[in-house]
Order: C-alpha cells, then structure tokens, then sequence
C-alpha cells in the first residue's frame, strides 16, 4: 500500500485554489461562459493556436479537481477519526478508484438493500459489503441518495427494534450506517438526490420510525461539518412538534417512541429524548436549537418537567434534555466551566428560572441542575443579595437588572441576576441526596476561596476591605439558603448532617484552606455548626438547645479562624508583623499550620490573643463575621417568608 | 474580419493585456501550496506537483501564443485614416 500524508485545511486550500485557476482558464476558453476572450477573438475574425494548449491544461486541471476533492473527502473522513492530528495517512490504493465509480459502487449497494425488502433476510453480507465503503464519501454520498430519505431511516429504525430480527449485530450496523451517513456529508462533491436525503430528514413525519431513525443515524457519525443538517433534522422530526400547541398529544410525534419496551441497540425510544440527545453532542448547535424554538427556553423545560413528572415517567426525556442544556449552557467539563457566551447565560437564565418554578423536580435532571448551578457560581451568589426594606429579598430575576442596593465594589460580573426565591428553589431541586449536591459543592468551595483571596489581595492596605465584606455578606446569604434548601428539600436531612460532620473532621484536622481534591468541604464548613468534638466547643450540656449552641458558635469560631488563615496566606501582613507574633505560633519565620494552632488550648488561646492585638487582622476578621452573620440572617429571614 | 477596424483590435489588445498575467499565474497558487508541503506530501503529491509545473509551461506557452497573435493582428491592420 501507498500513503500519503494529507492535511484537511491544506487540500481544502488547493481544491479552492484549483477551482480559481479553472475559471481564470475558462474566461479564455468559454466553455462554460458566454463571453470569453476566444468569442471576442471570433466576433473579429481572429483566431489562435494558443486556446489548443489552454484546453490541454483545463483538462488536466478539471482531472486534478476531481482527484483533489475524493482525497479531500477521504481525509475529511480519517481526521474526524483522529481529531487534533495536522496530517492524516490517505491510502492512495482508494484513489485509483474514480469518484464516479466509487458513487456507482454506493448505488449499486442501495440497490442491493432495496432489493433485499428489509432486514428479515440475512443482511450480514450487505452490511460486509457497507462497511467496506463506510469511509468512501464519494461511495456513501451514492448510496444515501440512491436510498433516499424514508428507507434510510426504516433501515436505521430495523436496527432499533428487538422484533426486527436483526439480533446482536444491530447495534453495530447501526453504528456503522450512522458513520456512513456521517462520511456520505463529507463529500465535496454531493451527487444527485443526496439534497433529496438531508432535505427529506428535515420534514415533520407521524410515523415513529422515520423519526426514530433519522435521529438514530445522527448517533454515531461525526457531523461536526454539517450542523444545519443536524438542527434540521432535530427540528423537522421532533422539537417542532414538541414546541407546538398540541405537544401533550399522545398523537404528537415528540411524545411517541420506537416501540413499547427497550430498543435492540443502545439508545432510548423515546423520539423527544433522542432529538435532546443528538443537541447533546452540540454544544454550539444546542444553544442555538434550544434558544430558537417557538417557545422559550423556559417553557420547553416546564414542558420536559410536566412529562417527565416525578415520580419519573419518561426518564430518558429529562436525562437528554439534562445533557443538550449543560451544553447548551455552556456547563460541560470537571468542573464546570464558569465563563460562558451571552447566548450561554441566556438560555441558563431561561433554565434556571424555569426549573425554580417547579418544588419537584424530575431525579433524572438533578445532575443537570447541580452542574449548572456550579457552572453559575457568580450568578448564585449574586442572586443570594438579600435587598434591604419592607419586604426584604422580594424581588423578580433579570437578565440585566441590578438589584437595588446591590453591594458595590464585590468585583462580580455575573451575567443576570436571580432572585433569592429562584436561588433557593433552583438549589432545592438537587438537594434530596448530598452526591447530587456534590458539583455545587466543589464549585463553591474553590469559587469561595478564590473570591475570598482576591478581595484580599485586591486592596491589601485595607487589610480586606468593604470588597471583602460585601463578599462576606453574600457567601453568609448563600450559605443559608443552600442550607435551609437542604433542610427542606433533603431526603433524609439528619443522615445528611451526619455525613457532613463526618467528612468536616478531616478538613479541620488538614487545616482551614482548600484541601486538594476536597474543595467541598470549605464550603460545607462555613454554612452551619459541626460537632468535631473539640474542647472549646462542647456544649454545656446534652440538650438539643445546647448543642445547637455550641455548634452555632463552633461554626462561627471556625469561620473566624478560617478567616484569619487567608488574611495572613494573601498578605494582609508584612513578614515584619508577622515576626512579631509569639514564637509558639511561628515556624522558620512562618505561621504554623493552623490545625496544630489548634490542637493545644493553650496555643489557640495564644493566637487568639495576638490576632485581637493585630488590627490589620483583627479588624478585617471581626467585620468579616459580622458581614457573614448579617448575609446568614438575611438568608434565613427570606427563606421564613419563602 | 471584414468590418473589423484597426481600433477594434487595439482595444481587444488592451483587454486581454490586462487579464493575460493573471492567466499566466492561474497555477501559481497551486504550486506554492504543493511546494509548501503543508497539504500533500508524498510520492503521488511528487507527480501531482511535477505535472501542475509542465501545465503551467504549457498555460504559459498558450498565453504567450494567443498575446502573439493578437500583436501581430493589430500591427497587420491598416492604420485608421484620420477624420478628414
């Protein structure tokens, strides 16, 4: 065999380069123009030997296109198999088969199957035959257009139905007819009745095969180069009709599915939830398919919640649609990403406000939720403001309204501002299990420390100023709707503490600050009191009120640590101040670890003596407490009016 | 080129000079994406470049013809009589 390296950018170059050279050629020639220079030549009489040679090189250069474009669309084929890879290895045994009969073999193919009349027969040996030319786009362009729309989708549909016969193999012809399909767009070239295939996916049908099986070939393939054949698809054949009036219709081809039970191959039959699905592997297409329905993006959730319900009706509806908005959202990857486009925060606006609306939500989305919510930390915290007056936190979400009040100088950008009633329910829906929690968590507890540090290091000569306070008072808020969310809407809310103190032990004993791997737990420590059974902290006695005290104080004793750790980590003093504190508390020239500060009551008490004697700790530290109180308070009070 | 004036012909030369150069470069950007070595690599991308250099001689060559041709037309007409 021979190889050649090929890159899909460089022939993409050459093939448009060739294509200039052509017409440059031809505005002699005139073989496809009305007026060329040899018309004008003949119109006076003239005549010229040299057009002779000019028609020698079009030649070659037409022969050229057609050879450039089939290795163009060969290597468009292997680069989707090794994404990222500059060059990619054609093999130059495939181009000595012509485009034109590389399309032949293609029909010929289609032929076969069409005269096979379904998969009843043995199909193996046609699907031998297909999968030797699954990565010949001139050969699957030709056996797409010859097939035609509606038998490329019953051929899909086959593959999904147990009762079809196709038995174990199913899921691999499928797969592979998805790849051909895929391969088949990659053509340069696309022949006759190929426009008749990609037009046809994208009419409305009322048979649930077609649609389950156009949607079904768009699960395997790479059609990254087509995105406007798959949001056609997506919509003709499903989220038009979920969008419509009549979209609870049983009748409604969005609310039927392939069959009754399980089908043959991997994939829900669910019609609604496979379109979801195919957006899922988008996320450009996704925020563009879910924010330009007829409907808002809002309404599509209340309408995915109604039939997905709870107790779960169809799952597989609200795990799609989970997964098309987290990408659309923008809220992919670990951890979720916190910077989005304005089309991203929209359409998380939309979701977020619309899920908030509901007190129940569907299990199958609760994953969906906490990703969003930590993809949105900004918007968490900026939605926990409390406004101040009569009816304190009473107040509407908006994309571009500020709250009233709202603190200054927090150094948040958020991209809309939600209510603290939608901040509670939204965080509410996934609070049932502390694992479906578990992304928020992360998220916050990294988002917390680093907004925490930036405050500090963003106005050192204040010693965390009012930016630091103001953050403070929001994270204080946030923290009590997170934890009266979790008192409201936790399955089993005792167990949840008692796994929360639990794992709370170890971030004392590791220290106050980030534990790699934990971030979780310095999130989980500043909300509420934990019994971590440390002298200082007993309660005075075993009754419920008393330890409720002592676990009150305990947390707010450890945010107050918690407090003074960061200012000295982010430089509230110099390494002068900082050679001043008592030698017990120092360790070549640094503060020691501030769990060994606390292992010794005298040594804590030490500590908490030289920090109330140092005002650029002391000072930020104790206003820093009163501004988390006053946000906690305030989140309390909302939540005892919510 | 019965009714053909010797002006008809110096604009049909002063027309085709303008797009002559171009049609003689129509290649060039081939080549140099082939030269580069960026696109194709490899004993068939040898051939296929060696065979766009002999087509750009013979575009060349054919360009040059036709330009000739065109030359000697015009130097061949009789020169316009001036408007009495």
């Amino acid at each position: 065999m021979t190889f050649s390296s090929v890159s899909v950018a460089g022939l993409e170059d050459l093939v448009a380069k060739l294509r200039i050279a052509r017409r440059e050629i031809d505005d002699f020639l005139g073989e496809t123009t009305e007026r060329s220079v040899r018309s004008d030549l003949r119109t006076l009489g003239l005549s010229s030997t040299g057009f002779q040679d000019l028609a020698v090189v079009q030649e070659w250069v037409d022969s050229a296109l057609q050879e450039t474009q089939r290795r163009l669309g060969l290597a468009r084929v292997l680069q989707s198999q090794q994404p990222g890879a500059p060059m990619v290895q054609v093999d130059e045994d495939l181009m000595v088969l012509d485009p034109a009969l590389a399309e032949r073999q293609g029909r010929d193919l289609a032929i076969r199957f069409e005269q096979a009349g379904g998969v009843d027969g043995d199909i193996s040996g046609l699907m031998e035959d297909f999968q030797a030319l699954a990565h010949d786009p001139d050969a699957m362009a030709g056996f797409y257009a010859e097939l035609g729309p509606e038998p490329a989708a019953r051929l899909a549909a086959a593959m999904g139905m147990p009762e079809s016969g196709v038995g174990e193999n199913a899921q691999r012809y499928l797969e592979l007819l998805s790849i051909g399909l895929g391969t088949a767009l990659m053509d340069e070239t696309p022949p006759d009745g190929l426009s008749e295939l990609t037009g046809g996916f994208g009419q409305a049908t009322d048979d649930p095969q077609v649609a389950w099986g156009r949607l079904a070939l768009l699960q395997y393939g790479d059609f990254s180069g087509s995105p406007a054949f798959v949001e056609q698809t997506v919509n003709g054949t499903a989220l038009d009709a979920f969008a419509a009036a009549d979209w609870a219709d049983p009748g409604n081809i969005s609310a039927q599915s392939l069959g009754d039970g399980d089908t043959a191959v991997g994939l829900t039959g669910d019609i609604a939830a496979l379109a979801f699905g195919t957006l899922a592997r988008s996320p450009a297409l996704a925020t563009k398919v879910l924010t330009e329905q007829d409907i808002s993006a809002k309404e599509l959730t209340h309408r995915v919640y109604d039939a997905a319900g709870d107790p779960a009706q169809r799952a597989d509806l609200a795990d799609t649609f989970g997964l098309a908005i987290e990408a659309g959202t923008g809220s992919q990857g670990d951890p979720p990403d916190t910077e989005h486009t304005p089309e991203q925060a929209a359409l998380a606006f939309e979701f977020i406000t619309g899920s908030a609306d509901h007190e129940q939500i569907p299990p199958a989305i609760k994953d969906t939720t906490a990703r969003v919510a930590a993809a949105y930390v900004d918007e968490m915290l900026a939605g926990s403001h409390i406004d101040g007056g009569e009816m304190m936190g009473d107040r509407g979400s908006s994309m571009d309204q500020v709250p009233q009040d709202f603190p200054q100088g927090t150094g948040l950008s958020p991209d809309f501002y939600l209510s603290p009633r939608a901040v509670y329910r939204f965080l509410g829906g996934f609070q049932d299990q502390l694992e479906y929690s578990a992304p928020f968590d992360e998220a916050m507890g990294l988002y917390m420390d680093q907004q925490l540090s930036g405050a500090i290091r963003a106005d050192p000569a204040n010693g965390g100023g009012e930016r630091y306070q103001s953050l403070l008072s929001l994270f204080g808020s946030l923290g009590a709707l997170h934890y009266e969310a979790r008192r409201e809407f936790a399955e089993d809310f005792d167990a949840q503490e008692r796994a929360r103190k639990a794992a709370l032990s170890t971030y004392v004993s590791d220290g106050l600050g980030l534990i790699p791997g934990l971030p979780h737990l310095t999130w989980w420590a500043v909300q509420k009191g934990v019994n971590l059974g440390l002298g200082a902290w007993q309660a005075a006695s075993d009754s419920e009120a008393d330890q409720v005290a002592a676990e009150q104080q305990q947390a707010s004793d450890l945010r107050w640590y918690a407090s003074v750790q960061q200012l000295v980590d982010n430089g509230a003093l110099t390494p002068e101040q900082l050679k001043e504190a008592p030698s017990s508390l120092l360790e070549n020239g640094q503060l020691r670890p501030i769990e060994e500060i606390f292992a010794d009551d005298a040594t804590r008490q030490e500590f908490y003596e030289w920090v109330n004697g140092v005002p650029a700790l002391d000072v930020p530290a104790d206003a820093g407490q009163d501004a988390w109180d006053s946000g906690w308070q305030g989140g309390q009070t909302f939540v005892g009016r919510a | 080129m019965n009714d053909t004036t010797r002006a008809d012909l110096e604009r049909l030369q002063i027309q085709v000079g303008r797009v002559i150069d171009d049609l003689k470069a129509a290649l060039d950007a081939p080549l140099s994406i082939m030269a580069s070595g960026e696109a194709w690599t490899g004993n068939r991308a040898d051939g296929f470049g060696t065979s766009l250099e002999i087509h750009k001689s013979i575009l060349q060559r054919g360009a040059d013809t036709i330009s000739g041709d065109i030359d000697a037309a015009v130097a061949a007409a009789p020169p316009e009589e001036p408007p009495a």
